[in-house]
Protein backbone atom coordinates (compact mmCIF):
# COMPACT_ATOMS: atom_id res chain seq x y z
CA UNK A 1 0.00 0.00 0.00
CA UNK A 2 1.00 3.73 0.02
CA UNK A 3 2.89 4.75 2.28
CA UNK A 4 1.75 8.35 3.71
CA UNK A 5 4.16 10.83 4.80
CA UNK A 6 5.94 10.84 7.80
CA UNK A 7 6.03 14.16 9.69
CA UNK A 8 8.19 12.56 13.42
CA UNK A 9 11.07 11.42 13.98
CA UNK A 10 12.24 9.94 17.34
CA UNK A 11 15.97 9.33 17.81
CA UNK A 12 17.06 7.77 21.40
CA UNK A 13 20.32 8.36 20.74
CA UNK A 14 21.71 6.40 23.55
CA UNK A 15 20.14 4.24 25.74
CA UNK A 16 22.69 4.62 28.49
CA UNK A 17 20.75 7.17 31.80
CA UNK A 18 22.00 8.00 35.02
CA UNK A 19 18.83 7.61 36.20
CA UNK A 20 16.88 4.07 36.90
CA UNK A 21 13.14 5.23 36.81
CA UNK A 22 11.03 1.86 37.37
CA UNK A 23 8.87 3.16 35.03
CA UNK A 24 11.49 3.20 32.16
CA UNK A 25 9.94 2.14 28.39
CA UNK A 26 13.62 1.49 27.22
CA UNK A 27 14.20 -2.22 26.51
CA UNK A 28 15.17 -4.48 29.45
CA UNK A 29 17.74 -5.63 27.29
CA UNK A 30 19.35 -2.19 26.59
CA UNK A 31 22.77 -3.10 26.82
CA UNK A 32 22.27 -4.73 23.68
CA UNK A 33 22.36 -1.32 21.94
CA UNK A 34 25.61 -0.64 22.65
CA UNK A 35 27.18 0.21 19.19
CA UNK A 36 25.49 3.22 19.21
CA UNK A 37 25.71 4.94 15.66
CA UNK A 38 28.11 7.93 14.89
CA UNK A 39 27.23 11.31 14.55
CA UNK A 40 27.72 11.43 10.87
CA UNK A 41 25.56 8.43 10.71
CA UNK A 42 22.88 10.62 12.64
CA UNK A 43 23.21 13.18 10.81
CA UNK A 44 22.27 11.40 7.69
CA UNK A 45 19.15 9.97 9.37
CA UNK A 46 18.21 13.11 10.03
CA UNK A 47 18.42 14.01 6.36
CA UNK A 48 16.92 10.81 4.63
CA UNK A 49 14.05 11.53 7.39
CA UNK A 50 13.82 15.38 6.02
CA UNK A 51 13.28 14.47 2.52
CA UNK A 52 10.67 12.00 2.98
CA UNK A 53 8.71 15.03 4.97
CA UNK A 54 9.84 15.01 8.55
CA UNK A 55 9.20 18.02 10.15
CA UNK A 56 9.96 17.31 13.46
CA UNK A 57 12.58 15.90 15.57
CA UNK A 58 12.47 14.37 18.65
CA UNK A 59 15.89 13.83 20.45
CA UNK A 60 15.32 11.18 23.02
CA UNK A 61 17.42 8.25 25.27
CA UNK A 62 18.27 7.20 27.72
CA UNK A 63 19.39 10.43 28.67
CA UNK A 64 20.49 12.19 24.82
CA UNK A 65 22.77 14.82 26.60
CA UNK A 66 25.31 12.03 27.29
CA UNK A 67 26.20 12.45 23.79
CA UNK A 68 28.82 14.94 23.32
CA UNK A 69 27.62 15.30 19.95
CA UNK A 70 24.25 16.11 20.56
CA UNK A 71 24.70 20.40 19.03
CA UNK A 72 26.06 19.01 16.01
CA UNK A 73 22.96 16.85 15.33
CA UNK A 74 20.26 19.42 16.69
CA UNK A 75 22.19 21.94 14.04
CA UNK A 76 22.17 19.36 11.34
CA UNK A 77 18.33 19.65 11.82
CA UNK A 78 17.65 22.95 12.47
CA UNK A 79 19.75 23.94 9.26
CA UNK A 80 17.08 21.54 7.40
CA UNK A 81 13.92 23.20 8.83
CA UNK A 82 12.95 20.93 11.44
CA UNK A 83 11.54 21.49 14.93
CA UNK A 84 14.05 20.11 17.03
CA UNK A 85 12.96 19.23 20.74
CA UNK A 86 14.87 17.48 22.91
CA UNK A 87 13.74 15.02 25.85
CA UNK A 88 15.46 15.00 29.07
CA UNK A 89 15.97 14.54 32.41
CA UNK A 90 18.12 17.96 32.78
CA UNK A 91 21.20 16.36 35.02
CA UNK A 92 23.80 17.34 32.85
CA UNK A 93 22.43 20.47 31.05
CA UNK A 94 25.07 23.08 32.66
CA UNK A 95 25.35 26.52 31.09
CA UNK A 96 27.92 25.48 28.26
CA UNK A 97 25.57 22.41 27.00
CA UNK A 98 22.33 24.25 27.27
CA UNK A 99 24.08 27.38 25.37
CA UNK A 100 25.35 25.07 22.65
CA UNK A 101 22.31 23.77 21.94
CA UNK A 102 19.91 26.84 22.02
CA UNK A 103 22.40 28.11 19.50
CA UNK A 104 22.30 25.09 17.19
CA UNK A 105 18.72 25.84 16.60
CA UNK A 106 16.93 23.75 19.42
CA UNK A 107 13.49 24.84 19.83
CA UNK A 108 12.16 23.08 22.52
CA UNK A 109 12.93 21.11 25.95
CA UNK A 110 11.25 18.55 27.63
CA UNK A 111 12.38 17.90 31.30
CA UNK A 112 11.14 15.43 33.41
CA UNK A 113 10.54 15.55 36.86
CA UNK A 114 9.61 12.10 39.48
CA UNK A 115 7.83 14.21 41.58
CA UNK A 116 7.52 17.72 43.03
CA UNK A 117 9.56 17.08 46.24
CA UNK A 118 13.38 16.23 46.42
CA UNK A 119 13.00 12.92 48.51
CA UNK A 120 10.58 10.90 46.54
CA UNK A 121 11.94 12.56 43.65
CA UNK A 122 15.11 11.44 44.37
CA UNK A 123 13.57 8.04 45.38
CA UNK A 124 11.92 7.31 42.31
CA UNK A 125 15.09 8.39 40.11
CA UNK A 126 16.98 5.75 42.53
CA UNK A 127 19.55 8.71 42.70
CA UNK A 128 20.03 12.21 44.41
CA UNK A 129 19.33 14.10 41.03
CA UNK A 130 16.27 16.37 42.09
CA UNK A 131 17.95 19.63 42.47
CA UNK A 132 20.26 19.55 39.76
CA UNK A 133 16.99 19.46 37.74
CA UNK A 134 15.82 22.21 39.49
CA UNK A 135 18.79 24.38 38.27
CA UNK A 136 18.34 22.83 34.67
CA UNK A 137 14.75 24.29 34.58
CA UNK A 138 16.04 27.80 35.81
CA UNK A 139 18.74 27.96 33.21
CA UNK A 140 15.85 26.75 30.35
CA UNK A 141 13.44 29.56 31.36
CA UNK A 142 16.61 32.03 31.36
CA UNK A 143 16.85 31.22 27.18
CA UNK A 144 15.66 31.55 24.63
CA UNK A 145 13.89 27.87 23.94
CA UNK A 146 10.17 26.56 24.59
CA UNK A 147 10.43 24.17 28.12
CA UNK A 148 7.46 21.56 28.63
CA UNK A 149 7.65 19.67 32.33
CA UNK A 150 7.20 16.74 32.08
CA UNK A 151 5.80 14.11 35.24
CA UNK A 152 5.02 10.38 34.89
CA UNK A 153 2.57 9.01 37.02
CA UNK A 154 1.92 6.10 38.64
CA UNK A 155 0.79 4.24 41.90
CA UNK A 156 3.98 6.40 43.68
CA UNK A 157 3.06 9.31 42.85
CA UNK A 158 -0.49 9.59 41.55
CA UNK A 159 -1.66 11.66 44.59
CA UNK A 160 0.52 14.52 44.18
CA UNK A 161 -0.79 16.32 40.73
CA UNK A 162 -1.72 19.13 43.19
CA UNK A 163 1.77 19.88 44.08
CA UNK A 164 3.14 19.34 40.70
CA UNK A 165 1.02 21.57 39.29
CA UNK A 166 2.46 24.26 42.29
CA UNK A 167 5.78 23.26 41.35
CA UNK A 168 5.02 24.28 37.39
CA UNK A 169 3.58 27.18 38.65
CA UNK A 170 5.99 28.42 41.29
CA UNK A 171 7.93 28.23 38.14
CA UNK A 172 5.99 29.75 35.58
CA UNK A 173 6.13 27.20 33.08
CA UNK A 174 3.66 27.38 30.46
CA UNK A 175 3.48 23.81 29.71
CA UNK A 176 2.72 20.74 32.05
CA UNK A 177 2.37 17.47 30.65
CA UNK A 178 1.40 15.23 32.88
CA UNK A 179 1.45 11.78 31.82
CA UNK A 180 0.37 8.33 32.80
CA UNK A 181 3.08 5.68 32.90
CA UNK A 182 2.44 3.35 29.44
CA UNK A 183 3.10 -0.41 30.17
CA UNK A 184 6.64 -0.91 28.40
CA UNK A 185 10.05 -2.18 28.98
CA UNK A 186 10.44 -2.01 32.49
CA UNK A 187 7.43 -0.22 33.12
CA UNK A 188 5.89 -3.37 31.97
CA UNK A 189 8.14 -5.66 34.08
CA UNK A 190 6.81 -3.32 37.40
CA UNK A 191 3.69 -3.09 36.44
CA UNK A 192 2.02 -4.19 40.18
CA UNK A 193 4.09 -1.85 41.60
CA UNK A 194 3.16 1.69 39.25
CA UNK A 195 -1.00 0.80 38.06
CA UNK A 196 -2.52 3.42 39.88
CA UNK A 197 -5.81 2.81 41.44
CA UNK A 198 -9.36 3.85 40.16
CA UNK A 199 -9.71 6.41 42.79
CA UNK A 200 -6.02 7.60 42.20
CA UNK A 201 -6.98 8.28 38.43
CA UNK A 202 -10.65 9.80 39.34
CA UNK A 203 -8.92 12.16 42.25
CA UNK A 204 -6.58 13.04 39.46
CA UNK A 205 -8.74 14.15 36.79
CA UNK A 206 -10.42 16.35 39.25
CA UNK A 207 -7.33 18.04 40.53
CA UNK A 208 -6.72 18.63 36.87
CA UNK A 209 -9.98 19.70 35.72
CA UNK A 210 -10.04 22.77 38.49
CA UNK A 211 -6.14 23.32 37.53
CA UNK A 212 -6.89 24.55 34.14
CA UNK A 213 -9.91 26.01 35.18
CA UNK A 214 -8.04 28.23 37.95
CA UNK A 215 -5.06 28.70 35.34
CA UNK A 216 -7.08 29.33 32.04
CA UNK A 217 -4.59 30.04 29.24
CA UNK A 218 -1.58 30.38 31.46
CA UNK A 219 -0.84 26.84 31.78
CA UNK A 220 -1.50 24.41 29.17
CA UNK A 221 -1.78 21.13 31.42
CA UNK A 222 -1.79 17.53 29.37
CA UNK A 223 -2.96 14.81 31.58
CA UNK A 224 -2.83 11.53 29.36
CA UNK A 225 -5.33 8.70 31.50
CA UNK A 226 -3.91 5.42 31.62
CA UNK A 227 -5.81 3.75 28.65
CA UNK A 228 -6.76 0.97 30.95
CA UNK A 229 -9.46 3.05 32.74
CA UNK A 230 -11.23 4.40 29.39
CA UNK A 231 -13.41 2.67 27.03
CA UNK A 232 -11.14 2.00 24.05
CA UNK A 233 -7.50 2.04 23.26
CA UNK A 234 -5.20 5.14 22.87
CA UNK A 235 -4.61 6.00 18.94
CA UNK A 236 -1.30 4.74 19.34
CA UNK A 237 1.65 6.53 16.79
CA UNK A 238 -1.85 8.16 15.15
CA UNK A 239 -1.64 4.49 13.81
CA UNK A 240 1.55 2.28 12.43
CA UNK A 241 3.56 3.60 9.84
CA UNK A 242 1.51 6.41 9.62
CA UNK A 243 3.64 9.47 10.83
CA UNK A 244 6.33 8.50 13.13
CA UNK A 245 9.42 6.82 12.54
CA UNK A 246 11.99 5.71 15.64
CA UNK A 247 15.40 4.97 15.66
CA UNK A 248 17.23 3.18 18.45
CA UNK A 249 20.72 3.58 19.48
CA UNK A 250 21.93 0.95 17.00
CA UNK A 251 19.67 2.13 14.39
CA UNK A 252 17.54 -0.07 14.72
CA UNK A 253 14.78 1.48 12.86
CA UNK A 254 10.69 1.06 14.49
CA UNK A 255 7.28 2.26 13.86
CA UNK A 256 7.17 2.94 17.62
CA UNK A 257 9.76 2.99 20.45
CA UNK A 258 8.46 0.43 22.36
CA UNK A 259 8.06 -2.41 19.28
CA UNK A 260 11.19 -3.63 19.76
CA UNK A 261 9.21 -5.91 22.50
CA UNK A 262 7.34 -7.27 19.45
CA UNK A 263 9.97 -10.11 18.79
CA UNK A 264 7.82 -11.66 16.16
CA UNK A 265 8.12 -8.85 13.23
CA UNK A 266 11.40 -8.60 11.21
CA UNK A 267 14.29 -6.28 12.54
CA UNK A 268 15.43 -3.65 10.26
CA UNK A 269 18.65 -1.25 10.81
CA UNK A 270 18.76 2.11 8.90
CA UNK A 271 22.69 1.58 8.50
CA UNK A 272 21.52 -1.34 6.29
CA UNK A 273 19.07 0.09 4.22
CA UNK A 274 17.98 3.42 3.45
CA UNK A 275 15.06 5.22 5.56
CA UNK A 276 12.94 5.87 2.67
CA UNK A 277 12.79 1.99 1.64
CA UNK A 278 12.20 1.11 5.30
CA UNK A 279 8.92 3.57 5.51
CA UNK A 280 8.00 2.86 2.08
CA UNK A 281 8.61 -1.10 1.55
CA UNK A 282 9.70 -2.78 4.56
CA UNK A 283 7.41 -5.40 5.79
CA UNK A 284 8.23 -4.34 9.38
CA UNK A 285 6.65 -0.50 8.55
CA UNK A 286 3.98 -2.44 6.37
CA UNK A 287 2.64 -4.73 8.56
CA UNK A 288 -0.26 -2.81 10.49
CA UNK A 289 -0.13 -0.07 8.05
CA UNK A 290 -3.94 1.07 7.18
CA UNK A 291 -6.95 -1.01 8.35
CA UNK A 292 -6.84 -3.84 6.60
CA UNK A 293 -4.49 -5.46 9.04
CA UNK A 294 -7.40 -5.94 11.13
CA UNK A 295 -9.16 -8.28 12.94
CA UNK A 296 -12.42 -8.10 14.28
CA UNK A 297 -13.84 -6.62 16.46
CA UNK A 298 -11.88 -3.35 14.69
CA UNK A 299 -12.29 -4.37 11.08
CA UNK A 300 -16.24 -3.35 11.39
CA UNK A 301 -16.01 -1.01 14.47
CA UNK A 302 -16.56 2.43 13.25
CA UNK A 303 -13.53 3.64 15.16
CA UNK A 304 -10.98 1.53 13.10
CA UNK A 305 -9.67 5.37 11.88
CA UNK A 306 -9.98 6.77 15.16
CA UNK A 307 -7.55 4.73 17.40
CA UNK A 308 -6.11 2.29 14.63
CA UNK A 309 -7.13 -0.75 16.67
CA UNK A 310 -4.82 0.59 19.75
CA UNK A 311 -1.45 -0.07 20.50
CA UNK A 312 0.43 -3.00 18.71
CA UNK A 313 3.35 -3.24 21.37
CA UNK A 314 0.34 -4.12 24.14
CA UNK A 315 -1.33 -6.38 22.34
CA UNK A 316 1.96 -8.40 21.47
CA UNK A 317 2.69 -8.00 25.22
CA UNK A 318 -0.85 -9.02 26.63
CA UNK A 319 -2.03 -12.14 23.92
CA UNK A 320 1.12 -13.09 22.04
CA UNK A 321 -0.02 -11.95 18.79
CA UNK A 322 0.95 -8.24 17.75
CA UNK A 323 -1.79 -8.31 15.45
CA UNK A 324 -4.54 -8.89 18.02
CA UNK A 325 -7.16 -6.26 18.82
CA UNK A 326 -5.44 -3.64 21.98
CA UNK A 327 -6.67 -5.34 24.94
CA UNK A 328 -7.31 -2.06 26.67
CA UNK A 329 -10.30 -2.06 23.77
CA UNK A 330 -13.33 -3.11 26.13
CA UNK A 331 -15.03 -4.61 22.38
CA UNK A 332 -11.35 -6.74 22.81
CA UNK A 333 -12.28 -9.96 23.56
CA UNK A 334 -8.83 -9.73 26.00
CA UNK A 335 -10.17 -7.34 27.77
CA UNK A 336 -10.80 -9.73 30.92
CA UNK A 337 -6.60 -9.23 31.09
CA UNK A 338 -6.61 -6.07 31.26
CA UNK A 339 -9.70 -5.83 33.72
CA UNK A 340 -7.85 -8.62 36.07
CA UNK A 341 -4.58 -6.63 36.16
CA UNK A 342 -5.99 -3.08 36.73
CA UNK A 343 -8.60 -3.74 39.19
CA UNK A 344 -6.32 -6.52 41.14
CA UNK A 345 -4.46 -6.29 44.48
CA UNK A 346 -1.25 -7.72 43.86
CA UNK A 347 1.19 -4.63 44.58
CA UNK A 348 4.53 -5.23 44.57
CA UNK A 349 7.28 -2.92 45.25
CA UNK A 350 9.07 -1.61 42.13
CA UNK A 351 12.36 -2.69 41.01
CA UNK A 352 14.66 -0.09 39.98
CA UNK A 353 15.86 -0.29 36.25
CA UNK A 354 19.53 -1.14 36.63
CA UNK A 355 22.32 1.08 35.91
CA UNK A 356 24.60 0.03 33.43
CA UNK A 357 28.08 -0.46 34.98
CA UNK A 358 30.91 1.03 33.53
CA UNK A 359 33.52 -1.15 31.68
CA UNK B 1 -10.46 39.43 23.26
CA UNK B 2 -9.05 42.87 23.05
CA UNK B 3 -8.43 43.84 19.47
CA UNK B 4 -5.85 45.93 20.40
CA UNK B 5 -3.71 43.56 21.25
CA UNK B 6 -0.51 42.87 19.84
CA UNK B 7 -0.68 39.12 18.20
CA UNK B 8 2.20 36.78 18.89
CA UNK B 9 3.28 33.11 18.56
CA UNK B 10 3.93 31.38 22.06
CA UNK B 11 7.97 30.46 22.15
CA UNK B 12 8.20 27.37 20.92
CA UNK B 13 5.78 27.84 18.00
CA UNK B 14 7.06 27.56 14.30
CA UNK B 15 4.77 28.68 11.01
CA UNK B 16 6.53 26.57 8.73
CA UNK B 17 5.39 26.95 5.17
CA UNK B 18 6.04 24.39 2.25
CA UNK B 19 5.04 24.07 -1.65
CA UNK B 20 1.88 23.47 -1.19
CA UNK B 21 1.04 23.36 2.74
CA UNK B 22 1.92 25.21 6.11
CA UNK B 23 2.24 24.19 9.04
CA UNK B 24 2.39 25.53 12.36
CA UNK B 25 5.30 23.18 14.55
CA UNK B 26 4.28 23.03 18.05
CA UNK B 27 6.29 21.17 20.99
CA UNK B 28 3.85 18.33 20.76
CA UNK B 29 3.38 17.90 17.05
CA UNK B 30 2.60 19.71 13.75
CA UNK B 31 -0.86 21.21 12.74
CA UNK B 32 -1.92 21.37 9.38
CA UNK B 33 -3.40 24.81 8.12
CA UNK B 34 -6.09 25.51 5.81
CA UNK B 35 -5.26 28.37 3.33
CA UNK B 36 -7.41 30.97 5.71
CA UNK B 37 -5.45 30.27 8.45
CA UNK B 38 -2.27 30.26 6.68
CA UNK B 39 -2.85 33.51 5.93
CA UNK B 40 -3.92 34.73 9.40
CA UNK B 41 -0.99 32.86 10.71
CA UNK B 42 0.98 35.24 8.66
CA UNK B 43 0.41 38.24 9.81
CA UNK B 44 0.80 36.87 13.72
CA UNK B 45 3.70 39.06 14.11
CA UNK B 46 4.50 40.21 17.08
CA UNK B 47 3.36 43.41 15.53
CA UNK B 48 -0.04 43.59 14.62
CA UNK B 49 -3.42 44.03 16.54
CA UNK B 50 -6.52 41.79 15.42
CA UNK B 51 -8.04 44.57 14.07
CA UNK B 52 -4.76 45.21 11.78
CA UNK B 53 -4.74 41.89 11.11
CA UNK B 54 -8.47 41.80 10.04
CA UNK B 55 -8.04 45.13 7.73
CA UNK B 56 -5.17 43.35 6.33
CA UNK B 57 -7.64 40.21 5.09
CA UNK B 58 -10.35 41.98 4.15
CA UNK B 59 -7.96 43.81 1.59
CA UNK B 60 -6.31 40.32 0.49
CA UNK B 61 -9.83 38.30 -0.10
CA UNK B 62 -11.82 41.80 -0.75
CA UNK B 63 -14.53 40.34 1.69
CA UNK B 64 -16.62 42.33 4.71
CA UNK B 65 -14.30 43.11 7.55
CA UNK B 66 -17.48 41.71 9.72
CA UNK B 67 -17.18 38.60 8.19
CA UNK B 68 -13.55 37.48 8.38
CA UNK B 69 -13.42 39.21 11.80
CA UNK B 70 -15.50 36.54 12.58
CA UNK B 71 -13.41 33.60 11.23
CA UNK B 72 -10.51 35.33 12.18
CA UNK B 73 -12.00 35.29 15.98
CA UNK B 74 -12.72 31.67 16.08
CA UNK B 75 -9.37 30.62 14.53
CA UNK B 76 -7.36 32.96 17.01
CA UNK B 77 -9.48 31.75 19.96
CA UNK B 78 -8.75 28.18 19.33
CA UNK B 79 -4.93 29.02 19.02
CA UNK B 80 -5.09 30.94 21.94
CA UNK B 81 -6.82 28.03 24.01
CA UNK B 82 -4.39 25.80 22.66
CA UNK B 83 -1.49 27.44 24.18
CA UNK B 84 0.16 28.31 20.78
CA UNK B 85 -0.36 32.63 21.41
CA UNK B 86 1.96 34.16 23.79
Amino acid sequence: MNAPRPLSLLCELTYRCNLQCPYCYNPLDYHAYRDELTEDEWKRVVREAAELGVVQLHLSGGEPTLRRDLAGIVREASALRMYVNLITQGTFLDETALDGLVDAGLAHVQISIQAPEEELADRIAGTRVHQRKLEAIERVLQRNVALTINCVLHRVNHDRIADVIAFAERYGVRRLELANVQFYGWAYRNRLALMPTRAQVERGMQVVEDARRRLGDRMQITYVLPDYFEEYPKPCMLGWGNAFITVAPDGRTLPCPAAAAITTLPRVNVRDVPLREIWEDSQLFNAYRGTGWMPEPCRMCDRREIDFGGCRCQAFLLTGDAGATDPACRLSPDHDLVVAWRDGRDVLPFAPRIVEKAH
Amino acid sequence: MIETERLCFARGVVLREEDEASLLLVPEGAIFLNGTAAAIANLIDGKRTFAEIVEVLSEQFSEERERVAADAREFIERLRASGVLA
